[in-house]
């Protein structure tokens, strides 16, 4: 395999609001390196709604239409069909969205947009919760995280249920191209979006992007984090082209979930039953996936 | 819709949206109530209110010429009433292609997402920012759109052979002791009655608003001066000080005439509006005009089981 650089050219200039050690923040910047000077962005409500400077400041080197939370998908539909019909159809269009305006508020603007087979790139940023807001439970937080929304206490109120399957809910719009990426794999990442630009139609991304903040570690451990993720099988790196599974990484020993979940206070809380109930639950979602990719590489 | 409507308004986007009236549930209907865009009316969109499915058509291609001046880019809605207009069907003069695309000239967007020269849109702004004179661009805006409204009117209804009035549309009011101030499809059932009572030497009259944004001030003020009493119906509810129509129609007479003001509510969820219940409502305001007192304010007409207009 030929050796992959991180282009040099930089779209996200200094000068952000964002949190110390943003996870979100490295995820634009890989994703504007990749798809480049000829991008228009859509954003709606979410971290990165704030993340370029208040007006007029902007940190951003390339369009970007701001969008109300629900309407991600339908926005980059109309810029697409705007630029096909003035012949510019080799400008990407990229809605870069949060979980919550994905996995919740926007799911059914991305369904329709996923259907309807525009030429987009969606990027869902995950943070796993409403981070912009103060750290709501949202729809992708994953199993036995603390959030303001699910804060414990003695009846241990924290998210039991399972985190959403964006991705897989994405698979099964039979669009060509959808990935998962993480910041501690910047050429992982910029090779899938390298890939998924000489694709036409909807290519959705979903990226994890460890929040200091919201995740409750220290701002210098994000990249550390979001290696762990992997490491652990908890975020599993794969792409789906034209249905077809290829998992990205398969870590050869993978690592117990147990040393991801405590590097972050928000799982501090766990006890061990516990934390064994989310390691069978990594390990089942692991098989499912490696079956996936076997079962769909078979039918060859 | 409510939110993505302010930020088409916001951007300045100069959408024209055809918008079928309906009753808003529960319980489920889908008939005509003004109540789905009177809701709408601080949205910073222009509304159009139209009778039949010509003024549709027509108020369409106008709203765009309109829309997309650079001193205006407010997004239009053209109203239609539910069910009376969208699900019936009625023989319209469609104009040429050729001479619609005459009148329209190029469509010249003031704003564009263009990579070779990129520039945000709808950031994030701070209280001490540019947030409040947006705002007050877009209040002159609506006011700059009466001007336009005038002349695009105007230029229309001389290439397309029409007959429009810009905003409000008045029938036998010049001498009328009373007029009734409708929107809408009540407008040609009203104006029947008209006729009908001037046979029987009954001086009513009807003022059809057409334009509810930007509101009509100063032609509802010179109506005013015609006549003794007005009665303003409307197909819509507002929890307030009566509806929308004659709440606001009664607020720019304040300080300019001096002549009793009711509003009839009525036809809502698509309850017929018949010629014969107008009737009542035209001899109710006759009653007002001639005493100069108003019984009640606000009306509800057509109840079940109310005698008095049954």
């Amino acid at each position: 395999m030929k050796k992959l650089t991180i282009p040099e050219e930089e779209y996200m200039l200094s000068g952000h609001t964002a949190c110390l050690g943003c996870g979100a923040t490295i995820a634009m910047r890989y994703v504007l390196k990749a798809l480049g000077k000829n991008t228009i962005l859509s954003i709606p409500a979410c971290c990165w709604a704030v993340i370029p400077g208040v007006y007029p400041h902007r940190n951003l080197e390339v369009p970007l239409l701001y969008t109300a939370f629900e309407v991600t998908g339908a926005a980059i539909s109309g810029i697409r069909e705007a630029l096909d019909a003035l012949g510019k159809e080799d400008v990407n269009v990229v809605g870069f969205a949060g979980d919550g305006g994905t996995a919740d508020i926007g799911l059914q603007a991305l369904s329709a947009a996923a259907e309807r087979g525009h030429n987009v790139f969606y990027i869902m940023y995950d943070n796993e919760a409403y981070m912009n807001t103060g750290i709501q439970r949202s729809g992708s937080t994953p199993m036995g995280a603390w959030t303001t929304t699910t804060p414990g206490g003695k009846k241990r109120m924290y998210k039991w249920e399972p985190k959403k399957n964006v991705a897989e809910i994405m698979v099964a719009h039979h669009i060509p191209y959808v990935a998962t990426a993480t910041i501690a794999y910047p050429e992982d990442m910029i090779s899938k979006l390298k890939r998924a630009k000489e694709i036409k139609g909807p290519k959705f991304f979903q990226i994890l992007s460890p929040c200091p903040t919201g995740w409750r570690y220290s701002p210098d451990k994000t990249v550390e984090v979001s290696r762990l993720a992997v490491q652990t099988n908890i975020f599993p790196l794969y792409e789906v082209i034209n249905g077809k599974y290829k998992i990205s990484i398969k870590p050869k020993n993978p690592k117990p979930v147990k040393e991801y979940l405590r590097l972050q206070g928000r799982f501090r809380h766990l006890t061990e039953e516990e934390i064994a109930m989310i390691q069978k639950h990594v390990d089942e979602n692991w098989k499912a996936l490696l079956k996936k990719e076997r079962c769909s590489q078979e039918e060859e | 819709m409510h939110e993505v409507l302010m930020w088409a308004s916001g951007a300045r986007l100069p959408i024209v949206m055809s918008v079928v009236n309906r009753a808003m549930a529960p319980p489920w209907s889908v008939w005509t109530d003004q109540l789905d865009t009177m809701a709408e009316r601080d949205s910073g969109w222009i509304q159009v209110y139209t009778q039949n499915n010509q003024e549709v058509l027509d108020s369409i291609i106008m709203s765009y010429k309109i829309a997309e001046k650079h001193n205006i880019l407010m997004p239009t809605m053209v109203i239609e009433d539910a069910f009376i207009l969208s699900h019936t069907s009625e023989g319209v003069d469609v104009p040429d292609q050729k001479d619609v695309d005459d009148f329209l000239g190029e469509y010249n967007p003031a704003f564009k997402l263009d990579p070779d020269e990129p520039a945000g849109f709808g950031s994030l702004i701070m209280p001490e920012g540019p947030y409040m004179e947006f705002r007050y661009k877009m209040a002159l805006a609506m006011e700059e759109a009466r001007k336009e409204i005038k002349k695009v009117v105007e230029e229309y209804n001389e290439k397309f052979n029409r007959n429009y009035s810009p905003f409000i549309e008045e029938y036998r009011t010049e001498d009328a002791d009373a007029v009734m101030v409708v929107l809408g499809t009540i407008g040609s059932t009203a104006k029947d009655v008209v006729d009908r009572m001037r046979e029987k030497g009954k001086k009513v009259g009807v003022a059809r608003v057409r334009y509810f944004r930007p509101f009509p001030m100063d032609e509802m003020r010179a109506l005013a001066k015609k006549t003794d009493m007005i009665g303003v119906v409307d197909r819509s509810y507002s929890f307030g000080p009566g509806a929308d129509l004659y709440a606001e129609t009664k607020s720019v007479l304040y300080g300019h005439a001096n002549i009793p003001v009711k509003n009839y509510v009525m036809g809502l969820g698509g309850r017929d509006i018949t010629p014969q219940i107008l009737e009542k409502v035209f001899n109710d305001m006759l009653t007002i005009a001639k005493e100069g007192v108003v019984d009640r304010e606000v009306e509800w007409v057509g109840l079940q089981g109310d005698e008095r207009w049954s």
